[in-house]
């Protein structure tokens, strides 16, 4: 399964998790199945003045990735991720890794 | 003539100096385009003869013709449109809209994608004695004025009649709007830091506007002050003073127009009109 993280350097799995969603630095995404990063790609809306976060969520749709976990997107990214079925899963702390760690961890409680 | 009225700072005597102007001068045309919140109305009391809705092209997309090809979502400059061609769905997001049509001008199946015209607000039209009467009233929850206030410059105003138009405050999008064809500006503040800050900033617009500009000073004390100092800096000159006083806010608050509480005041209005359009004349 892909994951989709938004995060604020691009450093593979040590990557530092954004603070924000749609204006994230990078987009990083992993398949658990490989385990291993398959693309990062740097945030070319960041720094658009209105609808990023629309712009951002169809770039997720289009990742193919069926979770994404990053800071809480803004109303109309939320909406879209949604009517996608794309799962959100808002956590903006630490690295990837430990982002992912906790994932794990919450999928099996 | 087009005269405009603003002030950086909100509630220093906008309506009040522009519903004087029209209502000393007589024949003209009184124009609120502080679409947000329009009161001119209030003291003019118009007859209302016409209430026009003003629609914007928005569009509409028929899910069951779609082929979710999304050329309209990559053309749409504002971002306003989600295709998610997944799940087969088509998201808009009006308050990004700036109704500009190309997304139907890019959509390629027929009966995908229809431009539907939607509400934003209104034009009222009337008559207060020899006053001619326009105003814009947005609907509540518009992101912007600025289409409404373009759309009543541009199809409603007869730029040979004199004409005193109301903005809103600040100096934001709507007050550039409502300042751009304009022939001349009044500026109303009021001799306190905060009408002095505020009037800064509206200079500074008016100027990278390139109009001519004066100062009204209201709630004034009769002495000198910190605007008298700022027009002698600045060049832009103090054209009238509306004395600080208790009897003009008691009749203010009951919707009486200014030149009924102090008729004295009329005949200076007239004097600086008369000095703003025929200053426009030697131009």
């Amino acid at each position: 399964m892909k994951i989709l993280f938004a995060v604020e350097t691009n450093a593979g799995l040590d990557s530092v998790m954004d603070s924000r969603f749609g204006r994230a630095g990078y987009f990083l995404v992993y398949d658990t199945d490989e385990k291993k990063v398959l693309s990062v790609e740097e945030n070319r809306f960041k720094n658009e003045a209105h609808g990023v976060g629309i712009k951002i969520a169809s770039f997720v749709i289009e990742s193919g990735c069926r979770v994404a976990i990053g800071a809480q997107p803004g109303p109309k990214a939320a909406v879209i991720l949604e009517q996608a079925q794309v799962k959100m899963i808002v956590n903006d702390k630490g690295t990837v890794k430990e982002a992912l760690e906790r994932y794990k961890e919450e999928l099996t409680v | 003539m087009y005269i405009a009225v603003a002030s950086g700072k909100g509630g220093t005597g906008k309506t009040l100096v522009s519903t004087s102007l029209a209502a000393s001068a007589g024949e003209c045309t009184y124009v609120d385009l502080d679409v947000e919140a329009p009161n001119g109305s209030i003291f003019l009391k118009p007859k209302i003869e016409r209430e026009i809705p003003y629609t914007l092209p928005v569009p509409e997309i028929n899910e069951q013709v779609c082929t979710f090809c999304e050329k309209c979502a990559k053309s749409c400059s504002f971002n306003a449109l989600a295709i998610i061609p997944p799940v087969r769905k088509a998201m808009f997001f009006p308050d990004l809209c700036h109704s500009c049509g190309v997304c139907a001008y890019t959509c390629p199946v027929d009966g995908a994608l229809k431009e539907v015209e939607k509400g934003i607000g209104k034009i009222r039209t009337g008559r207060s004695g020899s006053i001619k009467f326009i105003e814009g009233r947005l609907n509540v929850g518009q992101p912007s004025g600025v289409p409404l206030i373009s759309g009543i410059i541009d199809n409603y105003l007869d730029m040979d009649d004199l004409l005193f138009v109301d903005s809103s405050p600040g100096t934001s999008c709507p007050v550039v709007e409502s300042l751009k064809k304009s022939d001349y500006v009044i500026l109303v503040t009021e001799p306190t830091p905060f009408g002095l800050s505020d009037l800064k900033l509206t200079v500074e617009l008016v100027k990278k506007l390139g109009k001519d500009a004066g100062i009204i000073v209201n709630k004034d004390n009769g002495r000198k002050t910190i605007i008298d100092d700022f027009s002698d800096e600045t060049k832009i000159p103090v054209i009238l003073k509306i004395p600080y006083s208790i009897d003009i806010q008691k009749d203010y608050s009951k919707g009486i127009p200014l030149i009924e509480s102090l008729p004295r005041l009329k005949e200076k209005f007239n004097r600086m009109i008369d000095g703003i359009t025929g200053k426009n004349e030697r131009h």
